[in-house]
């Protein structure tokens, strides 16, 4: 069998992530996660010498590039979904760092960070999260009730170390 | 992931990364070569010049290959000079391990090596510290140049270090790096307890200030749970209260006590020494008793009173407490007093009763006074601890009254000037750059006229250290070619060589030949000192000695030694290899023996010495 | 549960399921999606170059996983070290591999998320060029040169300072 091109690949890792969508729309986690992982599969690692055998002038290369981008940042900003759906906080914190990695102002995956951290009592982290999230995309309600609550537990927490703390100056 | 750009007629059989590896992970290889290597790679092409000179692969080789910064690395994240940086460093290491080569092997400008070396500051701390790792052939030398260079930077770190205090020495020789000032701190940034620390890391440079504080604010945290919150809502003078809390806390509860017995401890002024042994004198207490306080919001200052300093604190209503943390068991009283108390003290005590005495002071006569009571303390005391070393704390604050006389009002300088001035030519002869710093300061001092009473004797003081250290650095610079003694030549020749270890025939202490004389050349006065105790039967006319002596082996101090001049009569030779080893090992923890001796020669069965002395003994 | 894993070029290898997991990746993806004989695609690793990567990991299998990496921990100078290479990962490295082979196994480190050989990978790189001038190292890795002769004296002169670096 002789290898795939870029472009099939490209076009294998669309398919999977679409599996994926529809696996996870239907309840069933752990199959969208596998066909999550596999479209990542397909489509990290094609920056060797298999995308080298392009032309540099080949206009191709620019959008094929970015193709593969948008759909791994799907991919991983839905297995965030999956990991928070399965209460697993740490996991979405993880793959929501990498879709961060590529763009760093989705609104989407601050959010679920925000939310992950929430889940771990990592208040601060939450609320700047949500705070950054709140901004780019301000219609969105979702993320304005998290970070109301993230913001309740930072003002909780700030109130139970004053009685702590307090008639301590630094 | 970005893509890498792509190769220039690329052979498949010899690929370039660059035609196979994205950039990060080029980057990553990147890490893993040397400095040398990278830059050979930089010069292959225009695109591997540009990957090798990335801005973050020099950060991290940098940070990688540095722990010791004397300005610290720079913390912005967008400075982009890295490379730069890199290069300007290891040329700092190459210059230091050179210089430090000349101290080790040459006997000729040795303090002005030392001195460029020093001027690097921390940066030069890990080429001393690597050297030290490989060498074998000198090592016994090479750790006790290593140890005196390093104990010079911290010296001239902590002098440096107090300039903050003295504006007036702004870019004066007391840096001894004038044109890029050592970081300097602020007022704010120089707290009473960090003063305290300096006056202990001066002679030891293990001190770290962080611990310190990391005690005090353990004692802080361990307070607030005994002392009444800040916004306390019950009535009354809160600021009193607590003050009174705290003290109980301190003073009652974790036991800090007047050192009354061995009051001329000069651990009771040593910060570190304060909090380990919960003993101190007034000020010393005082100022663990205003810095806690000062963790706990309660503003306490320390005052001036005379023989016995108080802290002072104020309360909301504006009545002033003075309080006595000098407390004795049984304690005559609950510490506080009122002004009038005081006021009647100084009464009692035939003192004037001026008001400066219950009037806050200003750090600067804070440390001036903790210096005098250290220099008081070495005076005094009777049965000197082993393990501290006076005459350093002594140096110590001498140099601080120094740098601090202009701006702290104090007693004139001139009778320390020339105690200080005796202990740097014997023990630290390296210290000159300090000496030469003082000499300006002199200088400008009789220029301005600003104190015509002392002129005179600012004059003396100026003309004596302008001598000392002429004389220091004309010795220093002067090529010496002693004469030498060929044993094969003398009509007595000599059992012993140099190098060789020996006991006491009589008295049983250990030591090492670093000289010998044919016959007796010691003077008339030592030889008559003799001869009532020790009638030696060979009299004059038998080799002497000079030998290197332990003074007592101790576990818990270095050993220290003592220079002997002894008849070969009383020189009993160590044959018996067991015998040879234990001394042997005796004489290498005494940390200055590397000025005479090079390393232990195994083959010969006696230490090597270092150049110098070799030159002048050529047959041993 | 042994784990199916199909090369790019369709080659199909049999491995248990530790030798698997020091593949970050593949640990990642069997926690989530449990066991199941269906074959794992890795279609961004040729066959070759997979075998060789579960050589190493079988090799290997028995070892602690390495920690977590800590990247802003400033002084690790032991961590960037290329001299440690035990005598079977050198062996490793060398049989019958050339440049092209060794760039392959680093991509296919990377894209598995095997940091040790990864390491490996890229310390065996800096080993090669140990020493040498830019010269041999153009010629070891075919790179073109396209500076004019000033600007390599240039850059030759302004790196002078490296020479005992």
């Amino acid at each position: 069998m002789a290898a795939q091109t870029v472009d099939e690949k490209l076009q294998t890792g669309k398919a999977e992530k679409d599996k994926g969508n529809a696996a996870f729309k239907a309840g069933q986690i752990p199959e969208a996660l596998r066909a999550y992982h596999t479209a990542t599969l397909y489509l990290t690692g094609l920056d060797n010498a298999a995308m080298a055998a392009f032309v540099p002038q080949n206009p191709l290369a620019e959008t094929i590039k970015a193709e593969i981008k948008d759909t791994l940042k799907a991919c991983y900003s839905n297995m965030s979904a999956c990991y928070l759906k399965q209460s697993r906080p740490e996991k979405c914190i993880e793959l929501t760092a990498k879709v961060l990695a590529l763009d760093p102002n989705n609104a989407k995956a601050l959010f679920r960070r925000g939310q992950a951290n929430i889940a771990l009592e990592n208040e601060d982290a939450a609320y700047a999260d949500l705070l950054k999230a709140a901004e780019l995309a301000p219609q969105d309600k979702g993320i304005r009730d998290a970070l109301a609550s993230a913001h309740a537990m930072v003002k909780e927490r700030a109130a139970k170390s004053d009685a702590v703390f307090k008639g301590k100056l630094l | 992931m970005a893509d890498a750009p792509l190769p220039e007629g690329a052979r498949s059989s010899k690929l370039s990364p660059t035609g196979c590896l994205p950039q990060d992970l080029i980057m990553e290889i990147l890490q893993y070569v040397d400095a040398r290597d990278a830059v050979h790679w930089m010069q292959c092409s225009s695109i591997w010049r540009d990957m090798c000179s990335d801005n973050l692969l020099w950060k991290k080789k940098s940070l990688a290959r540095w722990r010791h910064w004397a300005d610290g690395p720079p913390s912005d994240p967008k400075f982009a000079g890295w490379r730069q940086l890199f290069e300007e460093r290891h040329k700092k290491d190459v210059y230091a391990a050179r210089a430090l080569d000349g101290v080790v092997l040459e006997p000729c400008h040795r303090l002005a090596r030392m001195q460029s070396i020093a001027k690097l500051q921390e940066d030069a701390t890990d080429v001393l510290d690597r050297k030290l790792g490989d060498c074998l052939e000198d090592y016994l030398a090479r750790a006790f140049h290593t140890e005196r260079v390093r104990n010079m930077i911290n010296r001239s770190w902590v002098i440096g270090q107090w300039l903050a205090l003295v504006p007036q020495l702004n870019g004066s020789k007391f840096d001894i790096r004038p044109r890029q000032p050592l970081q300097r701190r602020t007022d704010d940034e120089f707290p009473l307890e960090f003063g305290a620390f300096l006056l202990c890391r001066f002679v030891d440079r293990n001190v770290q200030y962080a611990d310190i504080v990391k005690q005090l604010d353990a004692l802080a945290d361990e307070a607030a749970a005994v002392v009444e919150p800040i916004n306390s809502k019950i009535g009354g003078n809160v600021v009193e209260r607590r003050a009174r809390q705290l003290y109980d806390f301190l003073f009652v509860r974790k036991e800090f006590a007047a050192a009354a017995d061995a009051y001329y401890d000069v651990r009771n002024s040593l910060i570190d020494h304060v909090l380990s042994r919960r003993l101190g004198i007034p000020i010393s207490l005082c100022l663990i008793f205003a810095v806690v306080g000062r963790r706990l919001g309660i503003q306490i200052e320390l005052t001036s009173f005379p023989h016995h300093v108080l802290a002072r604190l104020v309360t909301e209503d504006g009545t002033q407490w003075y309080v006595d943390c000098f407390r004795r068991t049984p304690a005559p009283d609950d510490g506080f007093k009122t002004r009038e108390q005081c006021l009647d003290i100084l009464r009692s005590m035939g003192i004037a009763q001026r008001l400066e005495f219950l009037e806050p002071v200003r750090k600067p006569a804070i440390f001036a006074r903790m210096a005098t009571n250290i220099l008081s303390s070495v005076n005094h005391m009777r049965d000197p601890v082993r393990s501290l070393n006076l005459q350093q704390h002594a140096y110590g604050s001498m140099c601080l009254l120094l740098v601090l006389s202009p701006s702290a009002q104090m007693q004139p300088v001139s009778p320390w000037r020339r105690f200080l001035y005796g202990i740097l030519v014997s023990e630290c002869p390296e210290d000159v750059w300090f000496a030469e710093a003082d000499q300006e300061l002199l200088t400008s001092q009789l220029a301005s006229g600003a104190d015509p009473a002392g002129a005179a004797r600012i004059k003396a003081d100026l003309e004596l250290l302008t001598n000392e250290i002429a004389e220091i650095r004309r010795v220093d610079a002067e090529i010496r070619t002693p004469a030498v003694k060929d044993r094969e030549t003398m009509a007595i020749k000599p059992e012993m060589k140099v190098g060789d270890v020996m006991r006491h025939h009589k008295y049983g202490y250990c030591g090492v030949v670093y000289g010998w004389d044919a016959k007796y050349s010691g003077g008339e006065e030592w030889w008559a000192r003799q001869a009532g105790t020790d009638t030696l039967v060979r009299g004059r006319n038998q080799p002497f000695y000079h030998v290197v002596s332990i003074d007592g082996h101790h576990s818990d101090s270095a050993t220290s030694h003592i220079l002997r001049y002894v008849a070969e009569e009383n020189m009993r030779p160590i044959s018996e290899p067991a015998e040879r080893e234990e001394i042997r090992r005796i004489i290498e923890d005494c940390p200055d023996i590397g000025r005479w001796f090079k390393r232990w020669d195994g083959k010969s069965g006696r230490f090597a010495p270092v150049g110098e002395i070799t030159s002048m003994f050529v047959n041993g | 549960m042994p784990v199916i894993l199909q090369a790019s070029d369709g080659q199909q290898f049999t491995i248990s399921k530790p030798v698997a997991e020091r593949s970050m990746l593949l640990k990642n993806m069997l926690d989530d999606v449990g066991e199941n004989e269906q074959a794992i695609p890795l279609p961004n690793v040729s066959g070759p170059i997979l075998a060789a990567v579960i050589e190493y990991c079988e090799h290997h299998k028995d070892e602690a996983m390495p920690a977590a990496d800590e990247d802003d921990k400033v002084f690790e100078a032991s961590k960037k070290k290329p001299d440690d290479i035990d005598q079977w990962d050198a062996d490793f490295m060398k049989q019958g591999k050339g440049n092209e082979e060794l760039f392959e196994i680093i991509l296919a480190a990377n894209y598995l998320d095997i940091k040790p050989l990864l390491d490996l990978g890229c310390k065996t790189v800096a080993n090669m060029i140990k020493g040498k001038t830019p010269e041999q190292i153009r010629e070891m890795f075919n790179i073109e040169n396209d500076f004019t002769p000033d600007e390599e004296e240039q850059i030759r002169r302004e790196n002078e300072w490296a020479a005992d670096a």
